[in-house]
């Protein structure tokens, strides 16, 4: 399966590279990092010309990221919205809301090279919880820079050995990823517990009184 | 830890399992990139073997053997035409299996590199 993928890397060059990073920030499964480091190391073979691949590969995973953050803002800020009428949501949406407010602009240049894995949903969310537009194009347009270069001049540095500098990456990536969903998940039982002491405090408060 | 865990359960269920399975991916990854890094120490050859999805440019530049060579043997367009072609288009031109040509290209490379030695970093054959 792989290999068709970096197959149409090598018939056609910057377009394949280009349309799988539009796809794949759209959470179509497509090695699109595999596929950037092979076309870096065509361009090393003088296959491919760097140039119009960095441009090319970039314009599609901005693309992809504006189209996955438009999903949101249309299809999912209203689910959200839904959501808040209830009245037992609705801190739990207002705390989230907060934090995209505050953090929603780094978590989106992280989500785009360092958790790859996990820029599409962060895309889909941050257009849901009305992130600033422009605020998300910044960060965004940052984070996607650094990871079309690091993969298509590390597939350029390391050329002859692409599929070995994938799997590592792919699980530095992963142990990364893991990680953060730890770290998230932790955060999550604290809050549930700390919210569940602040409760029984006050039903204990209640019956003394 | 397994009574912490069981107090993390009942307060938040799904976040407990999503902090047990994220922690045993983290150590999984873990483990895999410790292994990758020796296997990348150890190799003696970090050469691909050659695949139908390569160029005959890719696969000239990675066994550091001159273009031409590749090119004659597999028989390539000349002069070559716009864009890259891999080993599967060419067998499309040609009509011919890809394997015949992924042999051949193999072929080529090791005949150049046995000739001339000291172009070749002491790989393995391709």
């Amino acid at each position: 399966m792989t290999d068709q993928f970096l197959a149409l890397v090598g018939s056609y060059g910057t377009w394949a590279v280009f349309i799988s990073a539009f796809l794949s920030c759209l959470l179509v499964p497509i090695p699109t990092s595999l596929m950037m480091l092979t076309a870096g190391a065509l361009a090393a073979a003088g296959d491919i010309s760097i140039p119009p691949l960095l441009a090319a590969t970039f314009a599609g995973a901005v693309l992809g990221d504006q189209a996955g953050y438009m999903v949101g803002r249309f299809g999912g800020a209203p689910v959200i919205e839904r959501l808040e009428r209830a009245p037992s949501r609705r801190a739990v949406v207002a705390r989230a809301r907060k934090l995209v407010d505050e953090r929603g602009g780094i978590g989106v240049f992280f989500s785009t090279w360092a958790l790859a894995p996990l820029g599409p949903y962060v895309n889909i969310v941050a257009g849901a919880t009305r992130l600033q537009w422009r605020r998300f194009t910044v960060w965004d347009i940052l984070g996607e820079a650094i990871w079309v270069n690091l993969y298509v001049w590390l597939g350029y540095a390391f050329s002859g050995s692409v599929a070995t500098v994938a799997e590592i990456l792919g699980d530095v990536i992963g142990l990364l990823v893991a990680i953060v969903v730890a770290l998230i998940a932790a955060l999550w039982i604290r809050s549930v517990m700390a919210a569940q002491r602040a409760a029984r405090r006050g039903s204990v408060k209640r019956a003394t009184s | 830890m397994f009574t912490r865990l069981r107090r993390f359960w009942r307060a938040a269920p799904i976040a407990t399992v999503v902090l047990v399975l994220s922690i045993a991916m983290a150590g999984f990854f873990t483990v895999r990139s410790l292994a990758f890094w020796f296997y990348w120490h150890g190799a003696e050859s970090r050469q691909q073997p050659i695949e139908p999805w390569m160029t005959p440019g890719y696969i000239a530049h990675s066994w550091h053997v001159p273009p031409e060579i590749v090119l004659e043997a597999v028989g390539a367009p000349m002069p070559p035409p716009k864009g890259p072609m891999n080993l599967i288009d060419i067998a499309h031109l040609r009509d011919v299996p890809v394997e015949t040509l992924v042999e051949a290209a193999r072929v080529a490379v090791e005949d150049f590199r046995e000739n001339r030695p000291e172009r070749g970093n002491g790989a393995k054959r391709p």
